[in-house]
């Protein structure tokens, strides 16, 4: 009888165990490094999470309520604008860059193209306010939110009351956006061992080891640091990357190694979106560096690939889509919407 | 007015605790001046000095880590993170420390911005909310200092400056540390002496300053100077 209430025991804490990990809103999967945002020092809450979601997809963000998050980051693309080598905002006024891929946020330590964001809860104040994204203000957004019954209602259930505050705001979005986790590609699960890679996609892997990964770093596939890839400076443009931050001589042209998950639906490519296939981009790699005194060091050698080469390492490349994370309903377009009127 | 009334249960709420805790408070209040002659900036703006054609639209900073001293030992501190001063604001304007009333000070130290510390901290609430118009968007990281204003001297079409002073990363870190010796009382009067800045940013070459820079470092500088006591 004892025996068997300890069995019974034992497994209610198991179950429980995996109750927990099966609610769990962030999970660092099997392998991968510690994040760099703190979980512990700010926890993440589901209600918080919802209330994220329902501000990321909302228009109200920006000045007519005519662009929302989603519309430079669209999840089926990756959550970023695709078809554009320069992303268009409100009015379709057209941006400096092509909008990251937002993604695994929870590993980066500083956000944007040049680093210019030092705090994920920081981020969205960027494009709120740029006149060529969102063109709002925080504090307008604020006034805006607490005139609507949904998100009284949303910043009640997340906050305990219904005061809404541009740190609660910020707060949200960004709990929302360290969800984004993909994780579940074609590569990781020939990493769990649940899968095997095509002998193309083998001789890529090994390619991409020898030539891509000192940046493009497993299993982020980015080394989170600023290097200078040798695009020459587009000088209708005229963007210097971390330099305008910095202002130090050392960053200029410098701009934040991507990642390359879902790298099939993130085209077109590079902080400016010059290049629109990932042939363009290999190619650029092998035959097309810019010298200069900013160079990656990784790129003073010429990479030496062969065209058959540069098929095998783009059907690597291809593994790296994550078809669950692109249609991840948790991170759809939000239900809750249809259920409250557009206007109160 | 409701942040009047805020202030004043605040107000009252804390000079209750703290008599009932056998302690003190001392009461500190920011006033601005220019050449003497104190002033409160209003909707529309404040002429400051007619000579030099000045007018202060905005006047706006952070005060943070404000601790007591006696005789170079720290008897009290301040525990909020930050607050913002407004010159148009005069609720804004005193701050209470508590200190046990047994003990005497001699000097009040603050810092004039914003640490590295919380600027990395994310998005933070009250003074520090972004909707209160201190945090850059472009780039992370808290004005320190604002202050607007229009002088013929500016020789921009509109005949404006605008400083708007921050940054925490080295080599452009604005925080100033300001040290003031003080008579002690339980209530001290700071003055902000707007005419130490005036005196030396040229109006006619450098009448923006709106990124951690070198010049923002070096208008910082004349921060911490312009601070003086008035003796009740």
């Amino acid at each position: 009888m004892k025996t068997k209430l300890l069995v019974f025991l034992f497994l209610s804490i198991v179950l429980a165990g995996f109750q927990i990990a099966g609610d769990s809103l962030f999970e660092v999967p099997k392998g991968w490094p510690k994040p760099r945002y703190d979980f512990s020092k700010k926890p993440l809450s589901k209600e918080t999470v919802e209330l994220g979601r329902a501000l990321f997809y909302d228009q109200i963000l920006s000045r007519n309520n005519s662009v929302s998050c989603a519309s430079c980051h669209s999840q089926y693309t990756a959550f970023t604008h695709v078809d554009h080598a320069l992303s268009h905002g409100i009015d379709d006024r057209i941006g400096k860059r092509n909008s990251p891929a937002l993604m695994n946020l929870a590993w980066q330590s500083l956000f944007m193209w040049d680093g210019a964001v030092n705090h994920i809860e920081a981020q969205a104040l960027a494009p709120i306010s740029n006149p060529l994204e969102m063109d709002e203000n925080i504090s307008s957004v604020v006034k805006k939110l607490s005139s609507t019954r949904l998100y009284q209602n949303l910043f009640y259930k997340a906050f305990g009351d219904s005061v809404i505050t541009g740190e609660r705001t910020l707060k949200a979005i960004s709990q929302f956006m360290l969800t984004l986790v993909s994780s579940n590609s074609k590569y990781d699960s020939v990493m769990r061992k649940e899968a095997s890679f095509s002998d193309q996609e083998n001789r890529g892997y090994s390619l991409f080891k020898k030539h891509c990964s000192s940046c493009h770093t497993e299993p982020l596939f980015t080394n989170d640091r600023f290097e200078n890839n040798g695009l020459p400076l587009d000088t209708t443009l005229m963007d210097k990357g971390r330099y305008a931050i910095t202002q130090n001589a050392k960053d200029s042209l410098l701009f934040k190694v991507p990642t390359l998950r879902n790298i099939e639906f993130s085209y077109p490519y590079m902080h400016d979106g010059r290049l629109k296939k990932l042939s363009e981009v290999l190619k650029h790699y092998s035959n097309g560096i810019t010298q200069g005194p900013t160079l990656s060091k990784e790129l003073l050698n010429p990479i030496k690939i062969t065209s058959e080469e540069r098929v095998d390492i783009i059907a690597f490349l291809l593994t790296l889509t994550d078809k669950t994370f692109l249609f991840d309903k948790r991170f759809s377009y939000p239900k809750i919407f249809f259920s409250y009127p557009a206007k109160d | 007015m409701l942040r009047f009334y805020i202030t004043l249960v605040q107000l009252f709420l804390f000079t209750f605790f703290a008599c009932a805790q056998k302690g003190g408070f001392v009461s500190i209040s920011f006033q601005h001046q220019y050449d003497g002659k104190r002033f409160i900036v209003s909707d529309s703006g404040v002429a400051i000095n007619t000579a030099k054609d000045l007018k202060i639209n905005v006047l706006k900073y952070y005060v943070s880590h404000i601790r007591l001293f006696s005789s170079g030992t720290i008897v009290a501190q301040d525990t909020a993170l930050a607050h913002l001063i407004d010159a148009s604001d005069t609720n804004s304007t005193s701050i209470i420390i508590p200190i046990h009333k047994n003990v005497v000070y001699d000097e009040i130290r603050f810092d004039l911005g914003i640490d590295s510390t919380t600027n990395v901290s994310g998005v933070l609430g009250g003074d520090l909310d972004p909707t209160k118009g201190m945090y850059w968007t472009w780039q992370s990281g808290y004005i320190n200092f604002k202050l607007e204003g229009n002088s013929k001297q500016c020789t921009n079409p509109k005949k404006e400056f605008i400083y708007h002073i921050g940054g925490y990363a080295h080599p452009y870190s604005c925080i100033r540390e300001v040290s003031l010796k003080v008579g002690g009382s339980s209530k001290a009067f700071i003055v902000l002496e707007l005419k130490t800045i005036f005196d030396h940013v040229q109006l006619d070459k450098e009448a923006n300053i709106m990124s951690p820079s070198q010049n923002a470092t070096s208008f910082s500088k004349l921060l911490d100077k312009s601070f003086i006591v008035k003796e009740p």
